[in-house]
C-alpha cells in the first residue's frame, strides 16, 4: 500500500515540474489580453464621446440603462435622421473626421497598450483610426490604417482615457450601405 | 521515519506544483474573456442628402468680359452640431476665383451663399470645382467637393444672380 502511495506522490511531484515550466513560459510572454469591452464599468470601458464628432449621437449604448453594448451608426444626423456620407460622384475624396466619437478608459491597475481596429476586411472608405487625450488638439496617434487594418497599440496608463477618432475618406462612387465590427482590446504594457 | 519524511516532501511538492496550474488556468480564462461587443457598426454612402451636402446650379452662364457675376451654391448641414465651412471655387484656367467662409447651423436647413465669379474674356465651358472644409481642428471635420459647369458666352449682359 505504502509503495503505491509513494508512487502516486512521485508522479504528482514530477507533474508539478511540468506545470512550473508551463507557468514560466506564460509569464515570460506576459500577455494578458483583455478583449473588447462594451460596458461602462469594464476593465476597458467604452462610453459615447463628448466631442462634436458625436454630436449626432453616432456612438450610443444599445441599452442606455444597462450600458451593455456600444453601437456606432454613421447614418445618424440632425433630429435623429438617417443621412450618411455623400458619394464621391465628382471623383474627389470626401473627408469626414469624427473627433471624440467615443471614449476608452483603462480601469485596470496597469498600463495597457490599447488598440482599436477592424478585424478582417474593413470598409474601404475608412481612412484611419486615431486616439488622443480627450479634447486634445492635433491629429492624435494612429492605431489603425486604411479599412481599420494594420493595427498598432498605444499605451494608456491606469485610470486614464483616450478619445477615439475615426477618419473617413469616402471614395465610393455608388450609394450603398455597409457594416463592420470595431474591436477595442489591449495587452498589458 | 525516513519514509514518512520523503512522503511528506513529495506531498508538498505535489501541492505546490498544482497551484501554478490553477494560476495558469485563471490566466488563460482571463485572456479569453469575450464580452458582447461584436455588434456591427453601420455606415451609408448616399448620392445626395449626405451628412453635409452642397450643390450648385447645374449650369452657370457668364457673359464674356463681365467683370463680376453673382452666383450661388447651397449647402445643407445635417450634422447635429454647427459646421463652419471654408469654401472656394477654382477652375483650371484660373479665370474664376471666389472664396469665403460660412457657418452652417445644426438645424438641417439649407444655407444659400453667394459666390462672386469673375468671367473670362474668352467663350469657354469649364468644370469648376467648389471645395469646402471646416476650419477648425476640433469636432467633426468635413471636407467636401462639388462641381459645376460654367459656360462663358459672348455678348453683353450677365446671367446668374444671388440667392433666391
Amino acid at each position: 500500500m505504502r509503495p503505491l502511495i509513494a508512487l502516486s506522490l512521485l508522479t504528482l511531484a514530477l507533474l508539478s515540474l511540468t506545470s512550473v515550466v508551463a507557468v514560466q513560459s506564460l509569464s515570460s510572454t506576459n500577455q494578458s489580453a483583455l478583449t473588447i469591452v462594451s460596458t461602462s464599468d469594464a476593465l476597458l470601458a467604452l462610453a459615447p464621446g463628448l466631442g462634436a464628432g458625436n454630436a449626432s449621437g453616432t456612438a450610443f449604448y444599445q441599452n442606455p440603462v444597462s450600458q451593455d453594448v456600444l453601437l456606432l451608426d454613421f447614418r445618424k444626423g440632425w433630429d435623429a435622421g438617417s443621412y450618411g456620407f455623400t458619394a464621391n460622384v465628382t471623383a474627389y475624396a470626401n473627408l469626414f473626421r469624427y473627433r471624440w466619437l467615443f471614449t476608452v478608459t483603462n480601469q485596470s491597475a496597469y498600463t495597457q497598450c490599447v488598440s482599436v481596429y477592424v478585424p478582417g476586411v474593413g470598409p474601404a472608405d475608412l481612412a484611419s483610426i486615431r486616439v488622443r487625450a480627450p479634447g486634445e488638439a492635433g491629429s492624435g496617434l494612429q492605431v489603425a490604417g486604411a479599412g481599420g487594418g494594420s493595427p498598432s497599440c498605444q499605451n494608456l496608463a491606469a485610470g486614464q482615457s483616450f478619445e477615439v477618432d475615426l477618419w473617413w475618406s469616402v471614395t465610393s462612387t455608388a450609394p450603398h450601405t455597409g457594416s463592420f465590427m470595431l474591436r477595442v482590446e489591449s495587452i498589458r504594457a | 521515519m525516513i519514509r514518512r519524511l520523503v512522503a511528506l516532501i513529495m506531498l508538498g511538492m505535489a501541492t505546490v506544483g498544482l497551484l501554478p496550474w490553477l494560476q495558469q488556468a485563471v490566466a488563460a480564462y482571463q485572456a479569453q474573456v469575450r464580452l458582447p461587443a461584436d455588434e456591427q457598426a453601420v455606415y451609408q454612402v448616399l448620392s445626395t442628402n449626405g451628412l453635409v451636402s452642397c450643390d450648385v446650379p447645374t449650369t452657370i452662364v457668364l457673359r464674356r468680359n463681365l467683370s463680376r457675376t453673382d452666383n450661388f451654391f447651397r449647402c445643407t448641414n445635417n450634422h447635429g452640431a454647427t459646421v463652419t465651412l471654408t469654401w472656394s471655387a477654382l477652375d483650371a484656367g484660373g479665370f474664376i476665383s471666389a472664396s469665403g467662409s460660412d457657418t452652417l447651423p445644426a438645424n438641417g436647413t439649407a444655407a444659400c451663399r453667394s459666390a462672386t465669379l469673375d468671367a473670362g474674356n474668352t467663350a469657354d465651358t469649364r468644370t469648376v470645382t467648389f471645395r469646402g472644409s471646416t476650419v477648425a481642428d476640433a469636432g467633426l471635420y468635413v471636407q467636401i467637393h462639388f462641381t459645376a459647369q460654367v459656360t462663358v458666352q459672348n455678348g453683353a449682359g450677365g446671367l446668374g444672380g444671388g440667392c433666391p
